[in-house]
């Protein structure tokens, strides 16, 4: 059991059992030993296994069956180069995150819908009207992307993380039964980016039903036409029809031809938290603009300097921080656990850790006395 | 207050945040000297690559090792499994030194040692598995080889015998044991 489970862990890590072998100082064939039950590993080796796969010293105890642990990307890392430590990290936090409100006890199940249209079914039409549906029931009114995130966050229990992806690679989701749904970003992407790819995640998350499949491998990327069905639900999500139009008819004439400037379409962009691009393809859609004209305007805008002020994001989400002190300050996870969950080093979660207050519990009593 | 020939006598098991704290507040010769430290090999392996973050302290626990000034006992992996099992709210929520200085109290058989820790999930879990009287604080040692320097909360008696308190209520109140 714990050598099956030290295989899947190095496996999942895309490590050779040589890389492993040399972690620990030891001859390439301890390793074989160890996974193929022969030899029992020593405390401190299993620690230093577990430091390297990223898992917590429980899980190779566990009696669970092994997790099965499917991600999309979008745009996958390289496999061989640093994808599968990535992916193992998201998989990690989402499970920190998971042990974390088990521990508090403020676990709870994700409302986040699934839409249950069948995958032959499902084209453009469902793409928009599944965007429409969810705005409404989101409630994300006119500048949705400002309210997105939170939304997911606090209302349906979404784990949203932000970690410097590979060049390539821009989000990626997961719906697990063990932690729920979940999506990385790349917080290298400006915020902008980031607000469409987390829409366009969204949708992935929504018909995680419709399109996964359980014969899936566990590192995955969707086909060109379902990346383009989360394009255009992400559009419709992020810009929806009445506040949109509303926006634009300034710059339309009656027969919905657009006259405007380089920078009045970036001014919009601003108002919606997109790109000028996702401005222009949703007019594009919207108004059935001619398409060498839209690809024409779409390149100016790319190409013009036009200054705008990025938000950077946190990697971690504030309620996972701040469950992670409470575990700390209840006396529920140890020191360097906590460290851990909140990806510091001993020293400096010691800044965040043992800041004044640290031993006020919440339900401590405060009485004032009157004059 | 431990009196200081009870410290002196016994097995002194120290986590890794004790080993750092007790680094940087210039005690570690002290407790070297008069106590019987045992540090678990992971134990050793954290602290070492803990105390790279600090440049105000020198770590030599290797070279200690090899003066035999400190015991440094290596356990197998199966001793974890124990000390997970033997309760089951804990798994996961404690790292690994400080679970192989459980899994070492657990298998002393003539219960010679103690534990030093500055964790209150360690102190709980000792209430909980009833060996509370195994645990200690580091003023609780200093103070028992006549040292008492100021120290952070954590590292105090009061805050060891709080949360071997809380312990020892919230097993009581889950029915892990009756008085």
């Amino acid at each position: 059991m714990l050598g099956e489970r030290l295989r899947f862990a190095r496996e999942a890590v895309g490590l050779r059992q040589a890389d492993s072998a040399k972690h620990l100082g030891i001859v390439d064939s301890g390793i074989c030993d160890m996974e193929s039950g022969r030899r029992d590993p020593k405390a401190a080796q299993l620690a230093a296994l577990a430091e390297l796969y990223n898992r917590p010293v429980s899980f190779f105890f566990s009696e669970e069956p092994l997790p099965r642990e499917v991600v999309l990307w979008r745009g996958k890392p390289d496999a061989e180069g640093d994808g599968r430590r990535i992916q193992r990290e998201f998989f990690s936090l989402c499970e920190d995150y998971q042990e974390l409100e088990e521990v508090t006890g403020k676990a709870a199940a994700s409302r986040l819908p699934e839409d249950s249209t069948p995958k032959e079914r499902f084209g453009y039409p469902q793409a928009e009207s599944l965007a429409l549906r969810i705005w409404q029931e989101f409630d994300l009114g006119s500048a949705p992307a400002e309210s997105l995130r939170q939304v997911m966050e606090e209302r349906y229990y979404v784990k949203i993380f932000a970690l410097s992806l590979a060049h390539e690679a821009s989000a990626a989701s997961t719906r697990s039964p063990r932690f729920g749904p979940a999506t990385l970003l790349n917080r290298d992407n400006v915020h902008w980016r980031r607000n469409f790819d987390l829409a366009h995640e969204l949708f992935h998350l929504l018909t995680w039903g419709t399109f996964r499949t359980p014969e899936e491998e566990s590192s995955i990327e969707a086909d060109e036409y379902e990346e383009s069905l989360a394009n255009c639900f992400a559009s419709r999500l992020l810009l929806p029809e009445g506040p949109f139009l509303e926006s634009i008819d300034p710059f339309l004439d009656r027969e919905g031809n657009l006259s405007t400037t380089v920078n009045q379409i970036h001014e919009l962009a601003r108002s919606f938290d997109v790109s000028a691009e996702a401005i222009l393809y949703r007019c594009a859609g919207m108004l059935r603009w001619h398409r060498d004209q839209t690809e024409e305007a779409v390149d100016k805008v790319r190409v013009s300097r036009v200054w705008r002020e990025n938000r950077v994001v946190e990697s971690l989400p504030s309620r996972y921080v701040s469950l992670a002190l409470e575990a700390y300050r209840q006396g529920l996870i140890s020191y360097r656990r906590a460290a851990r969950y909140l990806r510091k080093g001993f020293k400096e979660a010691q800044d965040i850790l043992e800041t004044p207050g640290d031993d006020i519990q919440q339900d401590d009593q405060i009485t004032i006395a009157a004059d | 207050m431990t009196s200081s020939k009870t410290i002196r006598s016994r097995l002194l098991l120290i986590d890794t945040c004790v080993v750092i704290e007790a680094h940087r507040l210039d005690v570690w010769q002290a407790l070297l000297s008069q106590c019987q430290v045992i540090l678990p090999e992971t134990v050793v392996g954290e602290a070492i690559q803990v105390a790279r973050e600090f440049d105000d302290f020198d770590l030599r626990l290797e070279h200690e090792i090899e003066e035999g000034l400190i015991q440094s006992p290596s356990l197998d992996a199966s001793s974890l499994k124990i000390v997970m099992a033997r309760c089951p709210p804990f798994p996961g929520k404690i790292d690994a030194g400080e679970l192989e200085c459980l899994a070492f109290l657990l298998e002393d058989a003539d219960e010679s040692s103690l534990i030093c820790s500055s964790d209150a999930v360690v102190f709980r879990y000792l209430a909980w598995v009833q060996l509370s009287q195994r645990g200690i604080s580091l003023e609780e040692v200093l103070h028992g080889i006549g040292i008492g320097p100021p120290l952070e909360p954590r590292l105090r008696k009061a805050f060891r015998e709080k949360w071997t308190q809380k312990g020892f209520a919230e097993a009581l109140q889950a029915g892990f044991f009756e008085l």
